[in-house]
């Protein structure tokens, strides 16, 4: 459309001008607006209110199950979320292998409960389920055939135990699980628990019944039910669930707090017939309860938590260089590690990840602009607020508080968290957590490519397998 | 004027001038209560349908608004839909559908490189995002009502007035990108390009969603392609406005009348009618770098919303939900790791098909001849008790679907005649499944694929080679 000048076309246009005269039912004529001061100019709009407070009741059960009820009455869906923590009953089970196969031989459903997803590892056990809130009592009797003791027959252990066992030894080829598992590996070492080694021989059948008979125990559970339920309700339902769960000792070993890496700083796992380069920058960060934890979530959010980051900026506005950039933080107990990441082309993997490397160098030299930050805090709080609107999404927030130390009354504090972060905040975590010794870089893809080293730019690099294991 | 659907109200109100809207208001709100009052009729069910009400209206300029309020909601989802998708790529110029998608974040009259997703984000947009099928494009967004005037003001602004803002220099930038995402997307997946050969043996030629997802035809995009096809189709009256969740509904139409309501635009062309076809029987082997041998058997299935595309929703989960027979019949018998159903529906043609991961060490075609076996058995043996979970499965899937602001504007771009709330599998009955899989699970006009595992692929998912087998 030509570009008319909006006074030119009220004056050419007459019949538009709002005051122009024109009978009372013919349709009022449109205005044509293309240079209308409301186009030209963005409305302004007020500042959301802050995020309300989330309501939330708490009890336990005599078998020393903490219950937790976040009731949300406007929508007829329940969501439960059933997270334990396993880690205490680990100490030796590098990567939650044990964890695994626990969980693929006694918690995941062969067959019905439909709905139920669980994911076992350390350093816990997740068992999810949302349905209609009519359904409550059929998702709870679904959790409790998962984790009240079972006596599987003798074939059922055996076959299911095969089949996880061939599971894990597949995905060593996997090389989109080959991307986390080289991040963890480097990060705390492959042979430390939160590292993931084929090393470590498979366990037997007898040492997974042990482990989930320590491991899988209510007084190390904690129960989330969000959505349409009262606390009334929740107690009578959970009772006639899961009071009959034996109240069993948990094991309180920790894994011992992760040394420093020490390993090599940059690792290449040549995967097969990939037609992308993955290439990912890592460093370890705070524990959760650590008080520069906010910044930090800050500091992932200005690097690559949205389409307005600096590494997004960076490798695809500016160098056009791939499609998927982004930034995220892994949390564990006691420790965290965040990554940034591409998936480039072979021809501009070298710039693309200098790109990301600049965006982290310019959090820590420069920190981010007011503009910048004060976009990412609102962006986080757009999406908390998105995450605490439906059920699942409170669930998944009150559950995995008690895993990483938090008091379930910090999911309260989260919003006033992150507004409160400081541009000199988010500065000092650059500085303190991704400082150019603490980065590490993984690259995965094609074999031919990344074995011809120096092509890279980076420093000659330790080759790894899948599961982030050295190689010759 | 109330259109009665479904035991439901569609409320269709062309959008009078300006000193009739409250009379549209006032119409439009008896008609939201009309809505209630008969949705109080559906037979009672375990999960009773919501009763959400809907109001639809056009704007002078043939653009589309469809509301979905709801006080209890926190924020309120954007859905601009543009009815233009990969089927309607010229000949040669496949991708351009998409790549028009990604330019529309580039800048637009009034609104500066970058600037879109930055006020966006600074809005706290969540779920920023678009996506282009082979039917249509959407551009979306979450946000509070208060920020409502924000995304108006830049989706009409690119709406109207992106198409002249396009330089040389951002499509030639946007290519590569894109290329990047079609090598993400569909080379380095579990099945890679092999989903799109596959899907190809189930349409002729000529037909618009025989559209291959690769980039072979990126380079021949130019700027003024670009500008042609918006042209045709980004014009206000291909469009659909939908808002769902916490909004005033009449002021939000009358930002939406302030915004969208004078942008010109020719009407779109009317796609040609399809002749009539048959899907050939087609019988492959193939080798490609797939991370384990794959089966795929795919029928041509009914259009999205007629009866019997709702009845293979079911028979897909009667097929392979957790107690689903072929579950019991492969994965249960270690002859596959995985095996998934679905009814893949689109305006034109759906597709149903059945993908299984071949076990270890068995015979691809072993696991070829038990589907087939099974699917042929189907109709036959089909039971009320498998009809009423898979009911069930469907509805509550369907309910979940609309906890969120952001899955009722998803359920009304599919759909928008469709009653909001009321899930359309709860009237399938155990006939219509029977009938839907004599109809269409035929044993011709079939594709059966078996893919044989390659390394010397070189890229995941590509085929090496492909031979026609005996049928």
């Amino acid at each position: 459309m030509r570009a008319t000048p909006w006074l030119v076309s009220l004056l050419v246009l007459g019949g538009c001008a709002a005051s122009a005269p024109h009978p009372a039912d013919a349709p009022a004529p449109h205005c044509p607006t293309e240079d209308a001061p409301f186009r030209t100019t963005a409305p302004q709009v007020p500042e959301d209110a802050a995020p309300a407070r989330v309501a939330f009741d708490t009890f336990t059960l005599a078998n020393g199950l903490t219950v937790v009820v976040v009731p949300r009455r406007s929508f007829p869906v329940v969501s439960a979320q059933l997270v334990i923590d396993v880690s205490g009953a680990s100490a030796d089970d590098i990567g939650g292998r044990r964890a695994f196969m626990a969980g693929r031989v006694y918690v995941t459903p062969p067959e019905g409960a439909t709905g139920i997803v669980v994911a076992c590892g350390v350093p816990t056990c997740t068992v999810t389920a949302t349905a209609p809130s009519d359904e409550l009592s059929k998702v709870l009797g679904g959790i409790a055939r998962l984790v009240l003791p079972a006596n599987l027959p003798r074939d059922v252990f055996e076959g299911r135990f095969a089949a996880a066992a061939r599971l894990f030894e597949m995905s060593g080829s996997d090389p989109s699980l080959a991307v986390g598992r080289n991040v963890r590996a480097l990060m705390f070492g492959y042979r430390h628990e939160y590292g993931e080694s084929t090393a470590t021989r498979r366990p037997t059948g007898d040492e997974v019944r042990a482990f989930r008979d320590r491991a899988l125990v209510p007084r190390a559970s904690t129960l989330v039910l969000a959505g349409d339920v009262s606390v009334d309700d929740a107690r009578t339902a959970v009772t006639g669930a899961l009071a009959a769960w034996p109240d069993v000792a948990p094991v309180t070993i920790r894994p011992e707090p992760p040394p420093p890496p020490a390993g090599p700083h940059v690792v290449v796992f040549p995967a097969r017939n990939l037609a992308q380069l993955q290439g990912l920058v890592a460093a370890r960060g705070p524990r959760a309860t650590d008080p520069d934890a906010p910044a930090f979530r800050v500091l992932a959010e200005l690097l690559g938590g949205s389409q307005a980051s600096e590494a997004f900026r960076r490798a695809r506005e500016e160098q056009g260089a791939a499609y998927a950039v982004g930034a995220n933080i892994g949390w564990l107990p006691d420790t965290s590690f965040l990554f940034v990441r591409g998936a480039f082309d072979d021809s501009r993997v070298t710039e693309g990840m200098k790109a990301l490397l600049d965006s982290i160098a310019s959090m820590r030299d420069v920190g981010p602009s007011d503009a910048d930050l004060d976009r990412a805090r609102h962006t986080l709080l757009g999406r908390w607020r998105t995450m605490t609107g439906t059920a699942t999404g409170l669930a998944t927030t009150f559950a995995v508080a008690p895993s990483l130390g938090l008091p379930l009354d910090h999911v309260q504090d989260v919003p006033a968290q992150v507004t409160a972060v400081t541009r000199e905040q988010v500065r000092a975590a650059a500085q303190r957590y991704l400082a150019p010794d603490a980065l590490r870089i993984v690259f995965v893809g094609e074999a031919a490519y990344l074995l011809d080293a120096g092509r890279l730019g980076f420093g000659w690099p330790a080759q790894t397998n899948g599961f982030g294991e050295p190689q010759p | 004027m109330g259109l009665r659907e479904g035991g439901s109200v569609v409320v269709m109100a062309r959008l009078p001038p300006r000193d009739g809207l409250a009379r549209a208001r006032r119409a439009a709100r008896f008609l939201a209560l009309l809505v209630f009052a008969i949705s109080l009729t559906w037979p009672a069910r375990a999960t009773p349908p919501l009763h959400l009400s809907v109001e639809t209206h056009q704007l002078p300029n043939g653009l589309r608004v469809i509301l979905a309020p709801d006080p209890s909601l926190a924020d309120a989802t954007v859905i601009v839909r543009y009815g233009v998708g990969s089927a309607d790529d010229p000949k040669g110029k496949e991708g351009l559908a998409h790549m028009i998608e990604h330019l529309m974040f580039m800048g637009s009259k009034h609104v500066a490189r970058d600037e879109l997703l930055q006020r966006m984000l600074q809005a706290g947009a969540a779920n920023l995002n678009a996506f282009t099928s082979l039917d249509d494009t959407r551009y979306i967004e979450t946000v509070t009502a208060e920020q409502l005037p924000l995304v108006f003001w830049l989706e009409s602004d690119r709406l109207g007035f992106a198409a002249g803002s396009m330089d040389q220099a951002t499509v030639d930038r946007e290519r590569a990108i894109l290329a990047d995402e079609i090598r993400s997307r569909t080379y380095d997946t579990v099945l890679g390009a092999v989903g799109g050969v596959v899907r190809s043996q189930i349409f002729p030629t000529w037909h618009p969603y025989r559209h291959g997802l690769d980039t072979s035809a990126l380079g021949n995009i130019t700027l003024a392609d670009v500008r042609a096809f918006m042209r045709t189709w980004y014009t206000p009256s291909n469009v659909t406005l939908i808002v769902a969740g916490h909004l005033d509904p009449a002021a939000t139409l009358a930002l939406a009348d302030r915004y969208f309501g004078d942008l010109p635009g020719p009407a779109p062309p009317t796609r040609p009618a399809l002749p009539e076809w048959q899907a050939p029987d087609a019988r492959l082997e193939m080798a490609a770098g797939v991370s384990r041998d794959v089966v795929q058997v795919l029928w041509r299935a009914p259009p999205l919303g007629l009866p019997d595309d709702l009845a293979l929703d079911l028979a897909s989960l009667i097929l392979t939900d957790s107690r689903g027979r072929l579950q019991r019949e492969l994965v249960s018998r270690g002859l596959a790791v995985q095996v998934a159903a679905q009814e893949q529906s689109m305006v034109n043609a759906s597709v149903f098909g059945i993908v299984a991961l071949v076990g270890d060490g068995v015979d691809p075609g072993r696991v070829a001849d038990t589907i087939l076996g099974v699917v042929a058995d189907l109709a036959a043996s089909l039971t009320a008790e498998e009809c009423d979970r898979a009911r069930a499965e469907a509805m509550d899937r369907d309910l979940l679907r609309l906890e969120t602001s952001l899955g009722r504007a998803t359920w009304l771009v599919t759909r928008p005649d469709r009653p909001l709330g009321v899930s359309e599998h709860q009237a399938v009955q155990f006939a219509d499944v029977q009938r839907a899989v004599r109809a269409t699970l035929l044993p011709h006009g079939r594709a059966v694929v078996v893919v044989r595992r390659d390394g010397r692929a070189p890229a995941r998912g590509v085929v090496r080679w492909q031979q026609e087998l005996p049928r």
